[in-house]
């Protein structure tokens, strides 16, 4: 059992500390639309990828990182990420309607794949768990000043376009990962929820980042178990359990003061 | 000298028909230059330009080499629903994180729980004592009651000595205090 699921729960614990911190970032932005739209386009991406027969986790960052670019061009906001997600969607199921394999590669990307996670995905997870915890500090510094101190000055305007350049990589790379391996959904969740509940209950920018991981971490253990005990697809539980454990985390916590 | 202005034509960002200037001032290292003038007059726009967010038109802007500007503007609508206190604020300004009372009793409480006359204190804390020589403060005594625009006062008095201090205001007693010069805009003139 430990043999068969070992680097699978391994990958997957890694996206749960790493997703909620991108969480935080995009909620700080403002753009937490984001998430779903640039998981859709990874999702394209990797479809397309299969379909070619190429590997899948390159065709999924490069659809991410044009993504999440994406948001350098003047007057990308909501509205854009909303046409992103269209396009990944209909691009996705067009692919999978027209290929041998398309549907189950779809209906992967779609429903995750965790299980089937192998040393590539937990690599990938480890790197980006090692440039996460990085560059974390620096990124936390300059995304909080970008949103709280906007009028900055020429030179301190390039200095945060390069750190939001490497930001939005990361970012890109993040949710490529979590696509390919969780699936899109239970990607754009751990985004979303525990940055959600944590941004409401802490008294403090770092207590809200421990707190979303905690969050991230905790319903994701949940979930693993809860998936293999009942038999269950695993997305669909993480998704419900961090349903559960953000909203009861947001309501019945005090607020952060 | 800091920054000087010679016959800068500015206009609001968007805005296809330049409306403000021409305008000259300028501002030394240690000076405190009060910038008037009724609603309208393109204070604020002028700051933008100052900073590169609003276009130079005609005219120059001229920095001294290596100048940081601080520039604080009047709105503060950027830390709602935030878990950022006081702290995290002057953290991410990169300004002195020991601030005189009463500001040292908010920086443990999320900048959502303190006023708004109390976050502006902080915000005008971080641009005088963040990295850069020059500050623009636009309105900074905005909605601030008395015991606040007090503490504004002495904020502005005890500031690093050596910083240049571009101050828009219409406030007559904060205007009072000891600015090397007021340069008056109207219908953007100076």
């Amino acid at each position: 059992m430990t043999e068969l699921f070992g680097l699978p729960f391994l990958t997957g614990l890694a996206l749960a500390v790493l997703l909620p911190i991108g969480g935080v970032w995009l909620r700080l932005r403002e753009e937490w639309l984001a998430a779903l739209a640039v998981a859709h386009l990874a999702g394209a991406g990797a479809v397309i990828a299969l379909a070619l027969s190429l590997p899948s986790l390159p065709g999924a960052l490069f659809a991410a990182v044009l993504g999440m670019l994406g948001r350098h061009i003047p007057g990308a906001g909501n509205s854009a990420y909303g046409w992103l997600i269209l396009a990944g969607w209909a691009t996705t199921l067009l692919i999978a309607a027209n290929s041998p394999l398309g549907e189950t590669l779809a209906r992967q990307v779609i429903e995750g794949q965790l299980y089937f996670t192998g040393p590539l995905e937990l690599g990938a997870a480890v790197v980006l768990l090692g440039l996460t915890l990085a560059l974390r500090r620096r990124i936390d510094r300059f995304e909080l000043a970008t949103r709280l101190l906007p009028a900055a000055d020429a030179t301190e305007r390039s200095r945060r376009r390069r750190v939001a350049l490497v930001t939005d990589l990361l970012l890109a790379g993040l949710l490529a990962a979590g696509t390919l391996s969780i699936g899109l959904m239970a990607t754009f969740a751990l985004v979303l929820l525990p940055a959600w509940a944590a941004f409401r209950r802490s008294s403090d920018w770092r207590q809200a980042g421990r707190l979303a991981v905690g969050i991230g971490v905790v319903g994701y253990l949940a979930a693993f178990a809860l998936a293999l005990t009942l038999d269950q697809p695993f997305a669909a539980i993480l998704v419900a359990t961090l349903l559960v454990l953000a909203s009861a985390v947001r309501q019945f916590t005090p607020r952060g003061q | 000298m800091l920054l000087d202005l010679h016959q800068v034509v500015t206009a609001p960002v968007g805005s296809p028909t330049p409306r403000i200037g021409p305008i000259s001032l300028s501002v030394d290292a240690g000076e405190l230059v009060a910038l008037t003038g009724p609603n309208g007059a393109g204070k604020s726009t002028l700051l933008a330009a100052i900073t590169g967010r609003a276009p130079i038109l005609s005219g120059t802007c001229h920095l001294a080499t290596g100048t940081r500007v601080q520039l604080i503007e009047q709105t503060h609508q950027h830390d709602r629903d935030l878990p950022i206190n006081g702290r995290d604020f002057l953290a991410a300004a990169g300004a002195d994180s020991s601030p005189p009372a009463p500001l040292t009793d908010w920086l443990d409480r999320r900048l959502d729980a303190l006023s708004g006359g109390q976050r502006q204190l902080l915000r005008v804390w971080a641009g005088l004592t963040a990295p850069g020589q020059l500050v623009l403060l636009d309105e900074p005594s905005n909605n601030l009651d008395a015991a606040a625009r007090a503490q504004l006062h002495r904020l502005l008095r005890d500031r690093p000595p050596h910083r240049g201090l571009l101050l828009v205001s219409h406030d007559p007693e904060l205007l009072a205090l000891d600015c090397h010069r007021q340069v008056a805009m109207s219908a953007g003139r100076t």
